[in-house]
């Protein structure tokens, strides 16, 4: 997909640049090489401290910010749905109720991804932004991040309870910030050696889990900032 | 007290000094006074932090390598050769 909209982006001066957040950067790897390659090595990197999240505003994901030939943002960080949404896909019999919750609020979100892709394409076409403020931080998502960037201190250092402190203190200050609550509820619920667990269901000494505090926050339209495009 | 930052590199020579620059620079701080170590956030609650209209923030990343690359080098490049840039976010979480 990517090497598709970078192939039809280049023509018109656009370059892609993918970047993974994560925390174990090897997690990032077997995807990062289905698209290293195809897009050029420079062009795909990871960033492993959250530091995107909040320099760029990059608190959930799938998320972009579009840049002009000047270095000057001139859309800030917004969800950016690129493929189909889950709204047509079965739910496939017999899966554990949980599993299943999950898909049924999946298949409720509102599938923007043709209107996305237009305004997308319509700004590498003519440079033409769909009118949209700025996005600002508070104090608490601003601590928020400041905690995150503590708790993951200490993980690296081996602290496992001084990191779950500032982690839960960071999910607190900012409940928004679903790239710093999806980080930390992987990291307990995936199995040694195993890819990133996606259900994030029991996780352990963290409030919360994907599923109870989607619906707490009314679903999947409520799951990204609201969008101007 | 001797401090170590958390990530963001040192940024004054103790923790008084760091907080007291992150204040000053508008950005949130938060000091674990068990070990002297701060963690700093961006800037909040004034037109400072608002990014649109302006420079792409750096930030420190990595390639598949393992090694540092720093996006303010990106966006450099970009500029130079007169080209844009999508910045896309993803996960494997």
């Amino acid at each position: 997909m990517w090497q598709a909209l970078n192939d039809e982006f280049a023509i018109d001066g656009v370059d892609v640049l993918l970047i993974g957040l994560d925390v174990v950067p090897t997690n990032c790897h077997q995807y990062m090489d289905r698209a290293v390659g195809v897009l050029e090595a420079g062009h795909s990197l990871i960033d492993t401290n959250h530091a995107t999240v909040g320099a760029l505003g990059f608190k959930n994901v799938p998320m972009s910010m579009w840049v002009d030939e000047n270095g000057t943002v001139v859309m800030d960080a917004h969800h950016s749905p690129v493929v189909k949404g889950w709204g047509d896909r079965p739910i496939p019999e017999g899966l554990p109720p949980r599993m299943e919750g999950r898909l049924v609020e999946l298949k409720k979100a509102t599938d923007r991804h043709v209107e996305y892709l237009a305004a997308l394409r319509l700004w590498v076409k003519t440079g033409s932004v769909p009118l949209t403020k700025g996005v600002e931080s508070t104090k608490n998502q601003a601590l928020a991040v400041a905690a995150f960037e503590l708790g993951d201190h200490f993980r690296r250092l081996g602290d496992r309870e001084r990191s779950v402190q500032y982690w839960r203190e960071a999910h607190r200050l900012d409940p928004d910030n679903w790239a710093a609550k999806r980080q930390a509820w992987t990291l307990v619920t995936t199995a040694d050696g195993q890819a990133p667990d996606l259900v994030q269901e029991d996780t352990g000494p963290y409030e919360g889990n994907w599923l109870d505090d989607l619906v707490a926050v009314g679903g999947i339209d409520n799951y990204y900032p609201p969008t101007d495009w | 007290m001797p401090v170590s930052y958390a990530q963001t590199g040192g940024v004054g020579s103790d923790t008084f000094d760091t907080l007291r620059l992150a204040k000053a620079c508008g950005r949130a701080a938060m000091l674990d006074d068990s070990t002297g170590t701060v963690g700093v956030g961006p800037a909040f609650g004034s037109t400072d932090d608002a990014r649109l209209g302006r420079r792409v923030p750096d930030v420190g990343l990595l390639n598949r390598q393992g090694e540092a690359v720093r996006l303010a080098s990106i966006v450099e490049a970009a500029v130079s050769r007169r080209r844009r840039l999508l910045i896309h976010a993803w996960a494997p979480w």
